[in-house]
């Protein structure tokens, strides 16, 4: 019996706590304390990052609700319903971040999406060694890097939407709803590959890791290219 | 046996079209480009998926439409960028001739409800209805540049019909079933409708 409730509450308050002593310090006298919360930059990564294992619990419940009345073994949830929840769950927060507080910079807030991914990576990994021991380093660690990079790239499948494919109204609905999609497959192959034994499954692990130092590179691409095009 | 050469063969043109593309959309930083990429990879993702999740439950996935999902995604981001390849300055004629289109796929879709899956088949007559009347007054409107990517669009639209029309006669998995040999034949048409988007790519680069 895992009880991801108690853990969450366990992990979940100290970042609480801190949200809440930096809201004091920051925020403006007399002004909209809640707003401040979420407009500083240090504090709005704390907050997503909350949000993130917030989500996970919330998906988790999702999940087990749809793996019930769709009468799916844990196979089955894993591989099928899992990765469609988890990703659109992950996806709310952002959307309504953006949508309500309307931020200046786009791009730069799409980025919290990554937040929101290590804080849902954070608590999944922690149940994990709740439920499974922490005596193996080797396979911890691959587990950590390769569930925690998967949830981050997922993230950033989504984020190119915020860069690309926000200009106009159809684009955006379409182009992110069809990004959530796609990040949703994504996840759900890699659960069915580190489901195996053997290479399958560190091939499986091996996958997020390897897009992830693809996605760097690409960045670092764009960005270089982007300065050519200003200079 | 016949299904595996068949899944292995699209998955090996949608992986090859996937990196071209993603490739392009990289080093061009255009739209366009961006959305043929993201055509390209969600339909590979969904086939990748399948033959996994076929592969190792040695069953086809039931609970929930994750495959699904993404081909219809790809087909949506199909149409965004048929829909995004206009020529601005020219005002789109009237087209009474697409209308046939959603009435095929509608059509053909209360056949395919005979048999299940109601949310599914409604979805995709509706995706892939706005793929073909995109392509058609894509055709109407004498754009050029993209005449070839419609005509190919307007096949693999055909195919795609022709192809669950055919899961629906025939069912047995043998080396005969027509299913096999129209699959094969749809990813064929998609590396050639890669081929036409970079040429009309290019092309509105040069114009």
């Amino acid at each position: 019996m895992n009880y991801i409730e108690n853990v969450y509450i366990c992990i979940a308050a100290p970042i609480l706590v801190a949200i809440l002593a930096m809201s004091g310090a920051g925020s403006p006298s007399g002004g909209n304390k809640t707003l401040a919360i979420v407009r500083g930059n240090r504090r709005r990564v704390m907050v997503f990052l909350l949000i993130g294992m917030t989500i996970c619990l919330l998906s988790s419940y999702i999940s087990t609700f749809l793996a019930l009345i769709l009468e799916a073994d844990r196979q089955e949830a894993t591989w099928e319903i899992t990765p469609l929840v988890e990703e659109v769950m992950k996806f709310l927060p952002i959307l309504f971040y953006i949508l309500v507080f309307e931020p200046d910079n786009r791009e730069e807030s799409a980025v919290n999406i990554m937040a929101v991914a290590v804080g849902f990576a954070t608590l999944e990994n922690v149940c994990y060694l709740t439920a499974n021991g922490a005596a193996d380093i080797l396979t911890l660690g691959v587990r950590g890097f390769g569930t925690g990079v998967m949830h981050v790239v997922c993230g950033e499948i989504v984020y190119i939407g915020f860069v690309f494919l926000w200009d106009e109204f159809w684009l955006r609905f379409a182009g992110i709803a069809g990004l959530i999609s796609l990040s949703a497959t994504y996840h759900a192959i890699y659960n069915i590959l580190v489901a195996q034994d053997g290479v399958t499954a560190w091939i499986g692990y091996l996958i997020p890791m390897l897009t992830a130092v693809f996605m760097l590179h690409l960045r670092r691409r764009l960005r270089i290219a982007r300065e050519k095009s200003s200079s | 046996m016949i299904e595996s050469i068949d899944n292995y063969i699209q998955l090996a043109i949608l992986g090859i079209c996937s990196g071209a593309t993603f490739y392009k959309a990289i080093t061009k930083q255009r739209r366009s480009w961006v959305l043929v990429t993201l055509f390209y990879v969600a339909f590979f993702f969904g086939s990748l998926y399948w033959e996994l999740f076929y592969m190792f439950k040695g069953d086809t996935p039931a609970k929930f439409y994750v495959a699904e999902f993404s081909w219809y995604v790809s087909y949506m981001f199909l149409f965004l960028f048929l829909k995004y390849q206009k020529d601005p300055d020219t005002p789109a004629p009237r087209c009474r001739i697409k209308w046939l289109i959603p009435v095929f796929a509608g059509g053909l879709s209360i056949y395919y409800i005979t048999f299940g899956q109601i949310v599914s088949n409604i979805t995709s007559a509706i995706l892939m209805s706005l793929v073909g009347m995109e392509a058609v007054k894509g055709l109407a409107s004498g754009n050029r540049r993209m005449k070839r990517v419609y005509i190919v669009t307007l096949i693999f639209f055909f195919l795609e019909y022709l192809l669950w029309t055919s899961s629906c006669l025939f069912e047995d998995g043998s080396v005969l079933n027509p299913y096999y040999y129209i699959d094969i034949l749809i990813s064929i048409v998609l590396f050639v409708l890669l081929l036409y988007a970079q040429k009309a790519l290019r092309d509105e680069v040069t114009e």
